[in-house]
């Protein structure tokens, strides 16, 4: 049999699993309640919790884009590692303290808590606006990445229209029929998947093309001596730009809608022992830069039109084409950019529902709201599918820079959770502000001061407006008692 | 704070945190930004992560224990 209709096979029936826990995910559970939809009755167990954090960090970026930062910028994929690792930490003191809130005060999202606290249906709409739009750029990313995975590995007989319908296709549908338990229980098969396969993979090349890490890397040392150095002159990144990158993921990682939404999935203590199993997950990215390490002095740069090829690369022409290969691949890589797109797509969905369209309308009934936020799965998602397949790179440049958008929600989350002179006025001058900097550096400027961060540089002027307003403000008793409620859950 | 015999170390795990971060990123990273000594294969500065996603994943561990070590199983 050819090596791709092996492949076909083995894709196939991955997507088969995925999809049939997927949907029976939900089975039992009401179909009619918002509660269960958007956080599943805030009743989660440890292990699906573990898995559908895990998933996350497991985007299509680990198989294509990891591998092609350890391939062409060396050390500072170290910062991949470095997100992982810190990203998740502060949710061990917020996520308590919000589900708390949640239980009490029937939030299902962050705009939920943010409008109530501020008293602003403004900050919710932009909050939902800002998220929808952060999402989909993140989305078209993985739709990309699923659309190319099946391509290369059909060898092109699967085009990329048909490959990213079948494979999102599915997401959708899961997401529509069981909510957040549908992306919770296929993210426990994805992760599981993905993980296998990256370590078998990682190994596998380290040792075939190299004899192990050390004479791996002993030979880069050899030839690119700064490689492995951040801020050295042939590095490719500088230690401003290294270090603030990671602060910023650290402070933006669960301002992340679809994440921080999961305060309200679980209890404070299941919150606590998935924060403390996430470095593990950080240490399961090692092997994914090593398949981009061990690429090095093997795939010559000119080979390729972009460095997120490497990995098809290596497969195509370095390992021999081996249907079993190809197909544990495709699975893989299926699983990482899947895993990521449903807790996206059910995220985007509650944030159209509650933060962008009830506000607008307060008086809609849950059943409405219900039905809103089912068919924006399939309006998000075929928004994200359109740009993905069909969309200029106009469109998408529009988008780019996520992360410094999303990291904009911090001083009003952190200020409603810890700060009681925090106010609406604040709130909102620094959110349209740092949203603004931020969308000046992403379109129109050449480079940021001290070549920080874009995101860095809007959330300091973010701070600074927020803190700065708010000090302005007095406050009657009657809304500073209000205040000191949320400090003191 | 002391509700079903849970301790608080709130405090604590602030400073962790804002620690966690500081050995990850300049100036303090630089004492770990070189290639030798290899440790296992890996150079150094990857090794120095390494370490440190370890040293998080104890903490962690030992955070969880002083705060719920008390509750009934």
């Amino acid at each position: 049999m050819a090596p791709w209709v092996v492949a076909i096979i083995a894709m196939s029936l991955y997507l088969v699993f995925a999809f049939a826990l997927g949907i029976l995910a939900g089975r039992g559970r009401s179909f009619y309640s918002v509660s269960e939809y958007a956080v599943a009755d805030r009743g989660l167990g440890l292990f699906v919790m573990w898995f559908l954090m895990g998933g996350t960090i497991f985007s299509a970026f680990a198989f294509l884009g990891g591998p092609g930062w350890a391939y062409s910028k060396g050390a500072a994929s170290f910062y991949i590692l470095a997100y992982a690792a810190l990203g998740l930490l502060p949710w061990y003191l917020i996520g308590p303290k919000v589900a708390r809130l949640g239980a009490e005060r029937n939030y299902f999202t962050m705009g939920d808590l943010l409008g109530d606290r501020y008293g602003s249906r403004a900050i919710v709409v932009i909050v939902g606006i800002v998220s929808v739009l952060a999402f989909v750029q993140y989305l078209t990313l993985q739709i990309k990445g699923m659309a190319y995975v099946f391509n290369v590995l059909t060898e092109g007989h699967i085009p990329f229209w048909a490959g990213a319908l079948l494979a999102y296709g599915i997401v959708v549908i899961y997401v529509v029929t069981s909510g957040v338990r549908g992306a919770a229980w296929s993210d426990v098969l994805q992760a599981i998947l993905m993980l296998v396969v990256a370590w078998i993979l990682g190994l596998y090349l380290v040792y075939t093309l190299h004899d192990g890490t050390g004479p791996m890397f002993e030979m880069i040392a050899r030839e690119k001596p700064d490689f492995l150095i951040i801020g050295a002159s042939g590095s490719q990144m500088s230690a401003m730009a290294f270090s603030s990158a990671i602060i910023m993921s650290m402070i933006g990682f669960m301002m992340w809608p679809h994440l921080f939404m999961k305060s309200y999935t679980t209890s404070e203590r299941r919150i606590k022992l998935t924060v403390i199993a996430y470095p593990v997950f950080a240490i399961f990215l090692v092997p994914v830069l090593l398949i981009g390490f061990s690429a090095i002095g093997v795939v010559p740069p000119d080979a390729l039109e972009s460095s997120d090829q490497v990995l098809p690369h290596l497969i195509t022409y370095e390992i021999g084409a081996t249907g079993l290969v190809y197909g544990l691949i495709g699975a893989g890589a299926l699983a990482a950019a899947m895993s990521s797109s449903d807790a996206i797509t059910h995220g985007a969905s509650v944030s159209v529902g509650r933060d962008i369209v009830l506000p607008l309308k307060p008086d809609l009934p849950e059943s409405k709201q219900l039905w809103i936020m089912r068919a924006s799965v399939v309006l998000v998602g075929a928004f994200a599918y359109y740009l993905a397949i069909f969309g200029g790179d106009g469109l998408i440049q529009l988008l780019l820079g996520a992360y410094g958008y999303i990291v904009q929600f911090a001083p009003p989350v952190y200020g409603a959770l810890y700060w009681r002179r925090a106010t609406r006025e604040g709130a909102l001058a620094g959110l349209i502000g740092g949203v603004g900097v931020n969308c000046y550096y992403q379109l129109f400027a050449d480079a940021t001061p001290l070549d920080m961060n874009a995101g860095m540089v809007a959330l300091i002027v973010n701070i600074v407006l927020f803190v700065g307003i708010s000090l302005l403000a007095r406050q009657s008793d009657e809304i500073r008692a209000r205040n000191a409620a949320f400090v003191e859950t | 704070m002391a509700d079903n015999g849970r301790r608080n170390a709130t405090r604590a795990f602030v400073i962790f945190t804002i620690a966690m971060a500081l050995v990850m990123v300049f100036p303090i990273f630089a004492l770990g930004n070189r290639v030798e000594p290899f440790v296992l294969g890996l150079p150094f500065s990857m090794a120095w992560v390494i370490f440190w996603i370890g040293v998080e994943f104890v903490a962690l561990v030992a955070f969880f224990r002083y705060e719920h070590g008390a509750e009934g199983k």
